[in-house]
């Protein structure tokens, strides 16, 4: 290789390593700001964190623009591109900051020498913001716009600047100024009639008039503007909507205003803005009362039907669809809105329930439900009959939250489901409402298969005494399967009857404590000792008695165990005591 | 970079955005203050109460501004006036002294006048004086200044001296500015067009486009009001409606700007002032295009286009402050000031700031293009004098009057007849002195003048109509009487 060879070879080396170099530099630069925008997404802006990012960032940018003048970055669906070589792949096409930039039109932006602080946060500010909300402020451009950024430079696809201008309307007029002339300027000496005409005083009287704008005017501008700021937009379109509906006499008008705004929630709906959508329902519900007061039925009935319609089983489709795409839709103003609706809506919202994929969304379907069910329990309750176990789970949870005993005859259909959750869900819904025919269905849990169900089913027993109670449980536990049953449940048993039985399950546990057998000796042990529990907590003076007997026993082991409790008594009964002459000192005092 | 020089090139650029900003605050006050007493100084001997009521807060604005930023100078820069290195923002509180002080010191030749730390009130009474004294006529002004300064013994001015050869103003908006101005006009038509037609076949329409298209204006506007101004005037195109919802467009983002509207405010109203009619275009053209008077019924069904605008608006928009603002544009834009006007309102209420911009405009357009509700046009200064006399009524007085300032008594593009028989089209309007704009001359007794002559009606004196008199406006031509084309000469 000669000498001259090997001179560019090393020189085109040198150009390869500084292409590289600040290729490599780009690189870092980009990377920052990805991770910069990250940042802002997940963290408050006051975070110590996104402002450190923030910082690192524009310090890292400006060295490169020192040195380099300009950062210029192409943009594509998901990548960026540093002199056409790929600087930035983004994981899914349709989301990230490429992407956010593309949707908008925008193919390249370039960050110059003498970019501002301010400048780059307003950019990022912008940036985040757009890909943080599901329904951002503005487009991208027009943001950037706003803020005026003058280091950072954006070429953006605009149709209309490179459509053909050949098909502009055409002036009409030609031109033809000597026939102006001469019938403007009569030769004839009509120019001094021209010259005495009464525009010359007028225009004289009206600069006079107009003359320097006054201090009181220039203070009437000041609070036009000033005035402008707290322009509500919402509150506006309200005024607007509302005397357009008045201005639209005929009815037909009238009509096709509301079939607009039925078009405008649907589109709202469909871009997840429930906030407004729950606003444009509200102003239908309020336009409805004003109608109605007026004694306009027709009106009045237009209305509703509208309001009807925003709860029909394809909105509400589209709704649920909505809410399912996006994870971080404005639940509150979802759930205003469907408190908007009218209750004709209950079986989508039911239906709703089923198609809901995430806890929030279906939590916050049943919120709504609960508070319109009361009145409603019928129609709510229909939901049990739904295939879908879970569906059945939400809507007893919803009746027993409602506590009405309306729903017995649904619950009692539920407590037979087949899916253990609904099961459990209906045991709950059934303890928060009152009334013998629920006791009488938690007596039938207590044969459920499943032993979890059972004991929950004992202890709510436990807050229900009744001689039915008492009856049923006795008859239990006086079965010869009962000494099987696993120690939990017994000793729930065992506990409920004390509790609801008082003394006439004494000698019932009297009998338990002693009996001997000679098969399953450990079982019979285990029932004995919580049987002697049992007996301690009903804690009457027949009961103390059986204990105190029992003290005696012929048992090592039963004698021991009431001693004991006898003991736990005793102390608890000082205790209380104690407390109680403490209590009666304190209010003498 | 260490990170000392970082944080000294951080300081030093927050530095510069507080020194800007504290520029633009005291640089509208300091211009008025000016303005003010260089006028009271032409009128009044320096010793009169008035003079010295003016230059007192004068000398305290400039002491402060030399104390912050160590010296002030004003000067003058493709037509915008800096203070220091900030460029001074017109608006409505002052834009006439702004104004003022940049054509009288273009006149005295001045580019530059820079006060020095330690200037007495004295000093600056002398300057205003000598300010206020200089005929600009005379055959040097700029070197007649300088002497006066130097005889006095003025030591904390110093003047600068614009360039030998100025640029001819005609030539100063250049030729790529006036391209691409026109381009946006036209296109702003056939946006206005597109979406006409779109909302017409109830489609919807591409907010994101019309948009852009309004930010596309608002940028030009910016750097050039006047080339805009003379587009407006345009009125004889076969797609009247297009066309005025364009002209309405520039003209209240005109008014916008001089009110100091921020960039999204001028957006959000170009684009109210794009759509305002929009209710008209499910209206039969036969009805717009009628030739004749509207006899009831077609009065009733016009009547109906400010709420049509509302529903078209809603059937086509997304919803957002933008639209909103549009709807409440289009619905009250033909109410008056005191709420009569159409349509009738149930709720009493102030109108909108943006609503008053647009319905002075639509109204002075359609008056001066005499299409739809005038059937035939009146000229621009008749037209201003129609709507200055109702303005109580009407239209938003001070709004008007800012109007008025802003197109002057004769606005550009209007075309008029001059007292010594030649026919020119106004060029410039002048703030100083409404009634005498600059006119390019365009015809006389011969026809078409094939080299037109500009002329400043405001320093004419040698006149060819009567000697000793200058040369002023009789009264303004409707163009379109003889089918005249005058975009041969704006465009």
């Amino acid at each position: 290789m000669s000498e001259e060879t090997l001179d560019l070879k090393s020189d085109l080396d040198k150009l390869q390593d500084q292409s590289n170099e600040l290729l490599k530099a780009a690189q870092e630069v980009v990377n920052l700001f990805i991770k910069a925008i990250k940042i802002f997404c997940i963290y408050p802006p006051d975070n110590p964190m996104p402002k450190e990012f923030r910082h690192n960032l524009f310090r890292k940018l400006t060295e490169f623009l020192d040195e380099k003048e300009e950062l210029k970055l192409g943009i594509d669906q998901s990548r960026l591109f540093f002199k056409d070589k790929v600087i930035l792949k983004e994981e899914k096409k349709d989301e990230g900051v490429a992407f956010a930039l593309y949707r908008d039109g925008i193919r390249e932006v370039s960050f110059q020498k003498g970019l501002e602080q301010e400048e780059l946060f307003s950019f990022l500010e912008a940036i985040t913001s757009c890909i943080k909300s599901s329904l951002p402020e503005d487009d991208l451009v027009t943001l950037f716009w706003e803020k005026d950024l003058p280091h950072i430079k954006l070429s953006v696809v605009d149709e209309f600047l490179s459509e053909d201008i050949s098909d502009l309307p055409q002036p009409t007029g030609s031109k033809d100024l000597k026939e102006l002339y001469y019938s403007e300027i009569d030769l004839e000496g009509s120019r001094e009639r021209e010259i005495s005409q009464p525009s010359k005083i007028q225009v004289e009287r009206f600069l006079r008039d107009l003359d320097l704008i006054p201090q009181r005017e220039l203070d009437e501008l000041k609070f036009l503007l000033e005035k402008d700021k707290s322009f509500e937009p919402l509150k506006e379109m309200f005024f607007i909507l509302k005397e357009v509906l008045s201005a639209d006499s005929e009815f037909s008008d009238f009509s096709e205003t509301i079939l607009l705004l039925e078009k405008l929630l649907d589109s709202l709906v469909g871009q997840g803005d429930f906030y407004l959508a729950s606003e444009v329902l509200l102003l239908l519900k309020n336009l409805g009362e004003a109608e109605s007061e007026a004694g306009q039925a027709h009106r009045t009935e237009r209305i509703k039907e509208a309001l009807n319609r925003a709860g029909d089983k394809e909105r509400i489709r589209t709704l649920t669809q909505i809410l399912n795409q996006n994870p971080r839709a404005d639940l509150f103003s979802a759930r205003k809105y469907l408190f908007l609706l009218s209750r004709n809506t209950i079986p989508h919202l039911v239906d709703m329930l089923g198609e809901l994929e995430n806890f929030a969304t279906r939590s916050m379907v049943c919120t709504v439900l609960e508070s319109w069910g009361e009145k409603n329990i019928e129609l709510l309750s229909k939901g049990v009959y739904d295939r879908r176990w879970y569906v059945v789970r939400n809507i007893v949870g919803v009746l027993g939250r409602i506590g009405s005993p309306l729903a017995i005859p649904y619950l009692k259909r539920t407590i037979g489901h087949e899916d253990l959750r609904v099961r459990k869900q209906t045991l709950e819904a059934l303890s928060r409402i009152k009334g013998e025919e629920v006791t009488s269905i938690l007596l039938s849990i207590l044969e459920d298969p499943e032993e979890k169900l059972r004991v929950r089913a004992a202890r709510f027993l436990g807050e229900r005494p009744s001689q039915e109670v008492v009856d049923y449980i006795l008859n239990l536990v006086s079965r010869k399967d009962f000494r099987d049953k696993s120690p939990e449940e017994k000793k729930v048993l065992l506990e409920t009857l004390a509790h609801t039985s008082k003394d006439e399950a004494v000698n019932l546990f009297k009998k338990m404590i002693l009996k001997k057998t000679w098969f399953k000796k450990e079982k019979q042990k285990e029932t004995s000792y919580l049987a002697l529990k049992a007996l301690a907590s009903v804690n009457t003076p027949s009961s103390l008695e059986a204990l105190k007997e029992l003290s005696s026993s012929g048992s090592r082991k039963t004698r021991q165990q009431a001693n004991q409790l006898l003991e736990k008594l005793y102390t608890f009964q000082k205790t209380d005591e104690g407390r109680s002459v403490e209590r009666e000192k304190e209010s003498e005092i | 970079m260490n990170k000392l020089t970082e944080q000294l090139i951080g300081q030093e650029r927050k530095q510069n955005k507080e020194n800007y900003l504290y520029l633009l605050e005291k640089g509208k006050g300091l211009v008025n203050l000016f303005y003010a007493t260089i006028r009271t100084a032409a009128l009044y001997e320096p010793n009169n109460d008035a003079f010295q009521k003016q230059i007192g807060p004068l000398m305290l604005a400039v002491r402060e501004i030399i104390e912050h930023e160590g010296e002030l100078s004003f000067s003058s820069k493709e037509g915008y006036l800096f203070l220091n290195q900030a460029r001074l923002r017109l608006d409505f509180e002052n834009y006439v002294a702004s104004r003022f002080i940049l054509e009288f010191t273009q006149k005295l030749q001045i580019y530059k006048l820079t006060i020095e730390s330690g200037i007495s009130q004295a000093e600056l009474q002398d300057l205003t004086c000598i300010l206020a004294h200089t005929d600009p006529n005379e055959k040097e002004p700029f070197e007649a200044i300088e002497k006066k300064i130097f005889e006095q013994n003025l030591g904390h001015i110093r003047l600068e001296k614009e360039r030998e050869h100025p640029v001819p103003e005609a030539e100063l908006i250049s030729l790529d500015q006036r391209r691409t101005a026109k381009k946006t006009f036209f296109k702003a038509i056939s946006v206005v067009r597109e979406f006409s037609q779109r909302t017409q076949s109830g489609k919807g329409i591409n907010l994101v486009k019309v948009k852009r298209m309004v930010q596309s204006l608002v940028d030009q506007i910016l750097q050039n009001e006047e080339i805009f101004l003379e587009l407006s005037a345009l009125k004889n195109y076969d797609e009247y409606t297009y066309l005025h919802s364009t002209n309405v467009c520039i003209l209240s983002l005109l008014l916008g700007l001089r009110l100091g509207l921020s960039k999204r405010e001028l957006c959000e109203l170009g684009l109210a002032a794009l759509f305002h009619d929009i209710g008209k275009v499910k209206l039969p053209l036969e009805l717009l295009n009628k030739p004749s008077e509207f006899d009831e019924s077609e009065w009733a069904k016009m009547r109906k286009h400010p709420v049509m605008g509302v529903k078209n608006l809603l059937a086509s928009l997304k919803l957002d402050p933008f639209s909103i603002r549009a709807m409440l544009v289009s619905f009250e834009h033909h109410l008056n000031l005191d709420l009569s006007g159409y349509p009738k309102l149930k709720e009493k209420r102030d109108l909108n700031l943006f609503s008053r911009i647009v319905s002075l405009v639509d109204a002075y357009d359609a008056m001066t293009s005499g299409r739809v509700y005038v059937k035939t046009s009146l000229p621009p200064d008749e037209a201003l004098r129609k709507m200055f006399y109702v303005r109580e009524k009407v239209y938003d007085p001070s709004l008007l009057k800012l109007f008025i300032n802003l197109l002057g008594v004769y606005p550009v593009g209007s075309l008029v007849l001059l007292n010594d028989g030649q026919i020119g089209l106004v060029t410039k309007n002048n703030p100083e002195n409404p009634s005498s704009p600059k006119v390019k001359l365009i015809a006389d007794q011969e026809g078409t003048k094939e080299v037109p002559e500009i002329l400043d009606l405001s320093q004419d004196s040698s006149s060819s109509a009567e000697p000793g008199a200058s040369r002023s406006i009789l009264r303004c031509i409707d163009p379109q009487k003889y089918n005249l084309d005058l975009s041969q000469f704006i465009l």
